[in-house]
């Protein structure tokens, strides 16, 4: 699926790993290509030793397949940053922006794009599932840099508590379940899944119709999208939450996120190292 | 008897050549009508659904089959591997520069965001509308009139023969 998105000599240098393998392709315009594997960062060389450079071509080649050569369609996608392909590849999008009235309205001259490979880890969550069971905690927000696993664990446990326990994963970006034509393409168990909405209108739509018992969510970053959190976990619903911070003491040190910590009573902290999604500090906070 | 019927057999063959002409100015009214339906289902498909390239072109190509009709899939299936960037579409009626904007105009398609995309629909939507009144009076007058001439002059040819 990964290499639908590339073609020629580009195609056939990607191929040599296999995707499960693959965490990201990045793609700078006129500048060698790095894929980010297992094993570390990778300069693509060609047959002759030379990097290979990332051609205009190249990058509108990625463009035209995940927008299905119609960039209109995803243009609002864009505008946010990334564009989403099959499988939960996420395609990370920058370049010269238009805006109208200062707002961004589209972006051209695409300069880079970072194509991230989803991964299923099943099981990953397991340990984080025994944490929460073990200090009764009701609302989980896992934390970590980019690249430590964050998606994937939640993933995990969304699929873990669907068994018992009405889950609801709010997939704004596509990264968590993934559907294609309805259908999640990544395991996720029993969950329910909402995708493509942003996230303040599915908390409010979805606590009406779906009446979940848990919300699963990815990357918290918007003060209204905190204080719709804040609101749900009042009306009683169970919310497992993401968010980039390297730390405790970085959320308690932010402002914005200070009021995260009212209603998220247990903390994972996730570590790229020794390998992606190790839980480095599990922390039950008592926010009265 | 022999020069009657050699008169009858050129009568024949300038009526049939009537009915090509007749015939080719008629597939070019029908080429640019159906590029004009096609222009304004587009429109209609990408402003308020932003359906992709891909599925406006099968969904309007759907049960249906002239030229325009087969070279859109056609078009549909070169743009789903990538290369349809040199297309030229095969179209019925049209020479080769016609068909070479034609295939510029399906190039443009689907590379910008919807503002421009919509008004490069509408031009060329334009364009064809313009083509098609040009086609059908055309059709109406000199393929009809070509048809007549082809004919007469075949039945004049026979009656100088006999």
């Amino acid at each position: 699926m990964l290499n639908d998105l590339f073609s020629g000599v580009l195609r056939k240098l990607i191929s040599v790993f296999p995707e499960k393998d693959i965490y990201e392709v990045r793609l700078r315009l006129n500048r060698p290509v790095t894929v980010v594997t297992v094993n570390g960062a990778v300069k693509l060389k060609l047959d002759c030793g030379t990097l290979y450079i990332a051609q205009k071509s190249d990058i509108e080649r990625v463009v035209g397949v995940a927008s299905n050569y119609s960039v209109y369609s995803v243009m609002e996608e864009l505008v946010n940053g990334f564009l989403k392909y099959d499988g939960g590849i996420r395609i990370g999008a920058t370049g010269e922006g238009v805006c109208d009235k200062g707002k961004l309205t589209s972006i051209k001259n695409f300069s880079s794009l970072i194509v991230r490979v989803p991964h299923e880890v099943i099981g990953c969550g397991e340990r984080i599932k025994n944490l929460i069971e073990l200090n009764k905690v009701n609302n989980l927000l896992v934390i970590s840099p980019p690249n430590c696993g964050k998606t994937t664990v939640l993933r995990d446990l969304a699929r873990l508590f669907s068994y018992k326990t009405q889950t609801l994963i709010i997939d704004e970006r596509g990264e968590l379940a993934a559907l294609s034509n309805g259908e999640p393409t990544l395991d996720v168990g029993e969950c329910d899944v909402i995708a493509n909405v942003p996230k303040t209108v599915a908390y409010e739509n979805c606590i009406r119709s779906a009446s979940p018992e848990l919300i699963v969510t990815d990357e918290v970053f918007k003060e209204c999208e905190i204080n719709s959190l804040i609101d749900i976990t009042r009306c009683g619903v169970k919310v497992f939450a993401s968010l980039h911070a390297d730390g405790i003491l970085s959320i308690r040190n932010n402002k914005n996120f200070q009021g995260l910590l009212k209603c998220f009573d247990g903390i994972a902290v996730l570590s790229s190292k020794p390998s992606m999604g190790t839980l480095k500090s599990f922390e039950k906070v008592h926010n009265g | 008897m022999v020069r009657l019927i050699a008169g009858g057999l050129i009568a024949i063959a300038c009526a049939m050549i009537g009915m090509a002409i007749r015939r080719h100015y008629n597939l070019r009214k029908e080429t640019y009508s159906t590029l004009a339906e096609f222009t304004s289902y587009l429109s209609g498909e990408i402003s308020y659904l932003k359906t992709t390239v891909i599925d406006a072109v099968n969904g309007f190509c759907s049960g249906k089959k002239n030229s325009v009709h087969n070279s859109l899939l056609a078009y549909s299936e070169v743009l789903k591997i990538g290369k349809a960037d040199d297309f030229i579409p095969d179209l019925a009626g049209l020479n080769n520069g016609e068909k070479q904007q034609v295939g510029r105009f399906l190039n443009s398609l689907g590379k910008k965001p919807i503002d421009e995309t919509l008004n490069e629909i509408k031009r060329n939507a334009q364009i064809f509308e313009e083509l098609k009144t040009k086609s059908e009076n055309e059709a109406k007058k000199l393929g009809n009139m070509y048809f007549k001439l082809s004919v007469l002059v075949g039945l004049a040819v026979m009656l100088i023969l006999a």
